[in-house]
C-alpha cells in the first residue's frame, strides 16, 4: 500500500481534475486525426466541449414509454466513471483511492455504469435501442472477463493488487525484463478500448445508418443535458482505457532516478515531468486510434466476436509469456 | 442450541395447529405467529453460537434403527442456519396471502404442514450429526416439497413439475444411502465424529464423488438441475423461496459437510470442484440467459451460483495446500458470504417475479413490458435484486464475487510457476464470464419485462401486491445494499467459522486472524466506493435537477429514427434479444431456430421463434430415462394375470435356487 502523505494527495487531485477536464479533448484528435489522413479540415479540436456546452443549456425531451432509468443512466455513467478514476494512478501519481483488490472494483464501475445505459435504452421500447442494448450487452458481456483478466495478470507480474502499484510507477527494471507481456498486454488492452468505446472496427459512430450502430444507437432519444452527460462519460471511459494502457506502455521512472516505488516523496518537477510524459502517451493513443479508423473499415457484427477472441488470446500469450 | 431446538419445536407445533385446522380457508394465518417467533429464536441462537463460534452438543437417550440421536450444532452448522431462519420467517409473513390466492386449488391446512415441516427438518438436517439421523431428516426435507408443490394438479405442468421433483429427489438419495452405508460400515459407528476418523482412507475419492452426486443434486449442479427449473417456476412465491434461498443451501452444505469430515482430500478434489463449479456456472447462465421465462432464468441462475460457490470451495483446497493461507481465507470468505447473498437477492427475485405472475398471469417475457410503471414499488425492488445478482457496484453480490477473484488471483501468487497457478487464472477468466453474462442475463431480464412499452394485454390491469409482501420486498431490497456496505461486520461474523472450518482441514495450519485483514479491508473499501459512487451519483443528479428547472424537460414520443408509429411489437423481445448469443455460443446453448419461409412474392404473416431445450436433460433423458422407461415397459410383459404363469416362474425359481445351493456347496 501507498503510504499518503499531503504533496501526493495534491498531486493525485491535480492529475484527477486534469483528467476530468482533457478527456473530451480524445475525441477531437480522433476526429482531426481522421480529417487529416482524409485530407479534410475536419471540425475543431475542442468540438464536444463546445457541443456539451450547447447541450447543457437546452431542454431535454423524454419518450413517453421512459421511466426513472432513462434519466438516471446519464448519471450513473458519469458517475461510475468518476468513481474508476478515482481509483487509476496517472502515471507514477498514486491514485486518490488506492487499495489492494481496487484493480476488480474498477471494471465493475465501468459494468455498472454500461448496465445502466443498457437499461435505459430498453426504456425507450424502441426496436433500435433494443438493438443496440442487445448488441453492446454481448459484446461487453465476452470483453469484461479479457479486461479483468488482463489487470489479472499485471497483478501478477507486479505483486502488487493496486492499480496505483500495478500501473503506476512501473519500474524499468520489471518492464525491461518482461516487456513482451507488457507488449501483448497493450495491444489487447488497445483491441478492449476499440470494442469498449465503440470505435472503428467494431462500430462507426459517424454512419447515417442507424442499424450498423452499437453505442450511438443507444443515446438516440437522449437529449439535452443527459445526452451532455452520456458523451462526457463517454469520453471518460475512453480515457480510462488510454490512462490503462500508457500505463502498461511506459516504464516509469526508476531509470531516470526519480519517483521511485517507494520513496515518500518526489518533486513537483519529477511530477510534473510523469504526468506530462503519460499525457503525451495519452494523445498518441487517441491519435493511433484516429489512425486505426482511417485505415480500417466496419467490421461485420459477426466479425467481431473474433476481435474479442484475438484480445483474448494476447492476454492468454501475454499469461503464459509470463508463466513460462 | 436450546433457542434453535425450541424454535424447531415451535415449528412443528405450528404444522400440527395447521394440520389440525383442516382445510378451513384460513389456516395459513397461523404460520407467521409460530414461525416468526421461531425464526427470530432461532437467530439469536444462530448467530450468538457463530459470534462465538462454540460447539454444542445435544444427544438425547433416544434410541434409532442403525443410528443414535445425535444433535450437534457447530460454525459451519450456524452459517447455513442464519439464511435459513432469516427466509423462513419472512417467508412465512408471505405465505398466508399467498395461499389466498391459490385458495381454491390449495387444501390449505396440508400445504402448510408441509411448509412447515420442510423448515423444521431443514434445520434438523443442519444439526444431525449422525448418519441414518442425518438420512432420515433429508429424506423428509426432500419430499416435503413434493407436497408443496403438487398443491393443485389441475394443470400439467404442475403435475410435471411435482413428478420431475419427486424423481430427482429420489435418485439424489441414492448415492446419498450408499454414501452412508459405506461410512457406517467403515467406520463402524454411524456417527458424524467416528466418521472423521476416515479423513485420508484409501476411499475417501468415492466419497467426494458420491456426495458431489447427492447433494449435487440437491442444490442444482448441472448436470443434475433437471428438477430446478419445473420446480422454482411453478412454486408459489412463499415456496420458491424456500427451495431456491434455503433447500439448496442444504446441498452446498452437504458438500462442505463432507469435505470438512474427510478434507482436504487429494489435489485432484479441488480441481474436481472446481471442474463441476465452473460448468454448472458457465452453463447455468447460458441457459438462464436464454429463456424466455423470468422464473426459468432465476431458477438456472441458481445453478449458476452454486457453481461459484462450489468453485471457490475447490480453490480454497488447492489454496490451502500450496499454503497460501490468505487466498484460502478470502475464498471461503467469499464462498459462505455468496451462500449468504444469493441467498438474499435470489429470494428478492422469485418474491418479486411471483408478484408480477399474480399481478398479470404470466411470467413470460414475451407477455410483459413495461411493468415498471404499474409496479413501481415491485420493479424497484426487482431491479435491485437483479443489480445486485448481475454483480453491479454498490450492491451485495459484486462483495463476495469480489472476495472470490482476489482470491483466486492472491492463490496464483502463491503458486507461482507451477500448474495450479494456471487452474488459477483459467477460474478467474471463467469468473469473469460469468460475471459478464450475468450481466447480460439480468439486463434483458429487467429490461425487457419492467421496461419499455406493454407487450401484450396481460399486464393492463395488474397491481402492486399486498401491504406485508410489499415489506418483505422492500426490506430484502434494502438488505442486497445494507450487506454490501455491513461487509467488514459480516466478515467478523464468518470469521470464527472460517477458522474452524479451516482447522478441521488443515490441522497443522488453520487460519489465522491475520489472514482475514486483507479480506476485511477489501469489503471496508468495497462499501466505501459504494457509498462514494452513491454520493456522485446524488451530487450530478442534483446539479442535473438545477438544469432541469432552468430549462424544463419535455415529453414526446419515442424519436425512433424518425418513424412516428412505433408500436410495442417493434420492440426487442427475449428471443431477439438472447438469438446472437445463442448463435454464437450454440454448442453450449442448442437454441432451435423456427424462422419462417418467404417463397411467395407476397409474403403473408409469418412467426420467429427461439426455443432453448435443456440439452443436459434431454441427454439424461436419452442415455437414461428413455432406456430404463424402455425396460420397464418390456418388464410388463412377465406380469399377464394367468395363475398358471405364475406357478410356472416359482417353479422355476425354485430350481434355480436348488441348483445354486447345490453348486454352492
Amino acid at each position: 500500500m501507498i503510504k499518503p502523505y499531503p504533496a501526493q494527495y495534491c498531486a493525485s487531485i491535480a492529475c484527477l481534475l486534469l483528467s476530468l477536464l482533457l478527456a473530451p479533448l480524445l475525441f477531437g484528435i480522433i476526429n482531426r486525426v481522421k480529417a487529416k489522413v482524409a485530407g479534410r479540415q475536419g471540425r475543431p479540436l475542442l468540438q464536444l466541449y463546445f457541443d456539451i456546452n450547447k447541450l447543457l443549456r437546452k431542454n431535454s425531451v423524454y419518450p413517453q414509454t421512459s421511466t426513472r432509468f432513462f434519466r438516471i443512466a446519464p448519471v450513473a455513467g458519469v458517475a461510475a466513471a468518476l468513481a474508476a478514476l478515482l481509483m487509476l494512478p496517472f502515471g507514477g501519481v498514486p491514485a486518490v483511492l488506492s487499495f489492494p483488490g481496487d484493480f476488480i472494483v474498477m471494471p465493475a464501475l465501468l459494468a455498472f455504469s454500461r448496465y445502466m445505459l443498457i437499461l435505459a435504452a430498453l426504456d425507450t421500447g424502441s426496436a433500435f435501442e433494443g438493438m443496440g442494448a442487445a448488441r453492446e450487452s454481448l459484446f461487453s458481456a465476452m470483453a469484461e472477463p479479457i479486461l479483468i483478466f488482463c489487470l489479472m495478470v499485471l497483478a501478477y507480474a507486479s505483486r502488487e493488487y493496486s492499480l496505483s502499484l500495478i500501473l503506476g510507477g512501473l519500474p524499468a527494471t520489471l518492464w525491461l525484463a518482461e516487456w513482451p507481456m507488457y507488449l501483448l498486454l497493450a495491444i489487447a488492452l488497445f483491441l478492449l478500448l476499440l470494442v469498449e468505446n465503440s470505435r472503428i472496427p467494431v462500430d462507426d459512430p459517424n454512419t447515417h445508418l442507424e442499424l450498423t450502430m452499437i453505442h450511438e444507437v443507444m443515446i438516440l432519444d437522449h437529449s439535452g443535458p443527459d445526452l451532455a452527460l452520456l458523451e462526457y462519460s463517454a469520453s471518460l471511459k475512453l480515457w480510462i482505457f488510454c490512462l490503462i494502457i500508457s500505463g502498461i506502455a511506459i516504464p516509469q521512472a526508476g531509470v531516470w532516478g526519480f519517483a521511485e516505488r517507494s520513496s515518500p516523496a518526489g518533486s513537483f518537477p519529477s511530477f510534473a515531468l510523469e504526468a506530462g510524459t503519460m499525457l503525451l502517451m495519452i494523445l498518441c493513443i487517441a491519435a493511433l486510434v484516429g489512425c486505426v479508423e482511417s485505415a480500417m473499415a466496419r467490421l461485420r457484427l459477426e466479425r467481431v466476436p473474433q476481435v474479442l477472441t484475438l484480445a483474448g488470446s494476447f492476454a492468454c500469450l501475454a499469461a503464459l509469456s509470463l508463466w513460462r | 442450541m436450546i433457542c434453535i431446538l425450541a424454535a424447531v419445536v415451535l415449528i412443528c407445533c405450528c404444522a400440527l395447529v395447521c394440520l389440525s385446522c383442516g382445510s378451513t380457508r384460513d389456516s395459513g394465518r397461523f404460520l407467521p405467529w409460530f414461525i416468526v417467533p421461531a425464526a427470530i429464536l432461532g437467530l439469536a441462537g444462530a448467530g450468538a453460537s457463530l459470534w462465538e463460534g462454540t460447539v454444542h452438543t445435544v444427544a438425547p437417550p433416544v434410541a434409532l434403527p442403525l443410528g443414535t440421536v445425535l444433535l450437534q450444532l457447530d460454525p459451519l452448522s450456524c452459517v447455513f442456519l442464519i439464511p435459513l431462519f432469516l427466509l423462513s420467517g419472512l417467508a412465512s409473513l408471505a405465505a398466508p396471502a399467498r395461499m389466498r390466492l391459490l385458495a381454491d386449488q390449495l387444501r390449505h391446512g396440508r400445504h402448510a404442514f408441509f411448509f412447515c415441516l420442510l423448515i423444521a427438518a431443514m434445520a434438523m438436517v443442519l444439526l444431525a450429526a449422525d448418519g441414518a439421523l442425518f438420512l432420515i431428516l433429508w429424506e423428509i426435507m426432500s419430499l416435503a416439497p413434493f407436497f408443496l408443490l403438487s398443491h393443485s394438479d389441475k394443470t400439467g405442468d404442475e403435475r410435471f413439475a411435482g413428478w420431475i421433483y419427486l424423481v430427482a429427489a429420489h435418485l439424489g438419495a441414492l448415492p446419498l444411502l450408499l454414501l452412508f452405508a459405506m461410512l457406517t460400515t467403515e467406520a463402524g459407528a454411524s456417527d458424524f465424529t467416528s466418521y472423521m476418523n476416515l479423513a485420508g482412507h484409501a476411499n475417501a475419492g468415492i466419497f467426494l464423488i458420491l456426495a458431489l452426486i447427492g447433494f449435487g443434486a440437491k442444490c442444482g449442479i448441472i448436470p443434475l438441475h433437471m428438477w430446478m427449473p419445473e420446480a422454482h417456476s411453478s412454486a408459489p412465491g412463499h415456496v420458491a423461496v424456500l427451495l431456491s434461498g434455503t433447500m439448496l443451501n442444504m446441498g452446498m452444505y452437504g458438500i462442505f459437510r463432507i469435505v470438512s469430515l474427510f478434507g482436504p482430500g487429494d489435489p485432484w478434489w479441488s480441481y474436481t470442484l472446481m471442474g463441476v463449479g465452473a460448468f454448472s456456472g458457465v452453463l447455468g447462465i447460458l441457459l438462464g440467459a436464454a429463456q424466455s421465462d423470468m422464473k426459468r432464468t432465476l431458477a438456472y441462475s441458481s445453478a449458476e451460483n452454486m457453481g461459484i460457490i462450489c468453485m471457490a470451495l475447490g480453490a480454497a483446497l488447492l489454496a490451502g495446500r500450496n499454503g497460501a493461507s490468505v487466498a484460502m481465507a478470502l475464498l471461503l470468505a467469499g464462498a459462505f458470504l455468496h451462500m449468504w447473498n444469493h441467498s438474499l437477492f435470489k429470494s428478492l427475485l422469485f418474491l418479486a417475479a411471483n408478484a408480477v405472475k399474480e399481478g398479470t398471469h404470466t411470467t413470460q417475457i414475451q407477455h410483459l413490458g413495461g411493468l415498471y410503471k404499474r409496479l413501481p414499488l415491485t420493479g424497484g425492488c426487482f431491479a435491485m435484486g437483479a443489480a445486485a445478482i448481475a454483480g453491479m457496484p454498490p450492491f451485495n453480490g459484486f462483495m463476495s464475487e469480489m472476495l472470490i477473484y482476489l482470491g483466486f488471483a492472491l492463490g496464483s501468487d502463491a503458486a507461482r510457476g507451477t500448474e495450479s497457478s494456471l487452474i488459477f487464472w483459467a477460474a478467474f477468466f471463467v469468473l469473469g464470464c460469468i460475471a459478464g453474462l450475468a450481466l447480460f442475463a439480468f439486463a434483458r431480464l429487467f429490461g425487457l419485462a419492467f421496461l419499455g412499452s406493454p407487450r401484450g394485454r396481460e399486464s393492463d390491469d395488474a397491481c402492486e401486491p399486498e401491504t406485508q409482501l410489499r415489506l418483505i420486498m422492500v426490506f430484502l431490497a434494502a438488505s442486497c445494499l445494507w450487506a454490501s456496505l455491513a461487509g467488514p461486520f459480516l466478515l467478523r461474523a464468518l470469521r470464527i467459522a472460517l477458522q474452524w472450518f479451516s482447522q478441521t482441514l488443515y490441522p497443522s495450519a488453520p487460519l489465522v486472524e491475520a489472514d482475514f485483514v486483507l479480506g476485511g479491508d477489501l469489503l471496508a473499501w468495497y462499501a466505501l466506493t459504494g457509498c462514494l459512487l452513491l454520493l456522485a451519483c446524488a451530487l450530478i443528479a442534483g446539479g442535473r435537477r438545477f438544469l432541469a428547472a432552468k430549462y424544463p424537460p419535455e415529453e414526446g414520443i419515442t424519436w425512433d429514427c424518425g418513424y412516428c408509429r412505433p408500436t410495442a411489437r417493434m420492440q426487442y423481445s427475449g428471443g431477439s434479444f438472447a438469438h446472437s448469443l445463442a448463435s454464437i455460443l450454440q454448442p453450449l446453448i442448442r437454441a432451435r431456430l423456427r424462422l419462417p419461409r418467404m417463397d411467395a412474392f407476397f409474403p403473408s404473416e409469418a412467426t420467429a421463434s427461439m426455443e432453448v431445450a435443456d440439452w443436459p436433460t434431454s441427454l439424461w433423458n436419452r442415455l437414461l430415462f428413455r432406456p430404463v422407461a424402455f425396460l420397464a415397459e418390456s418388464a410388463k410383459g412377465l406380469q399377464r394375470g394367468l395363475v398358471n404363469l405364475y406357478i410356472l416362474y416359482i417353479l422355476a425359481a425354485l430350481l434355480i435356487a436348488l441348483f445354486w445351493a447345490l453348486e454352492w456347496t
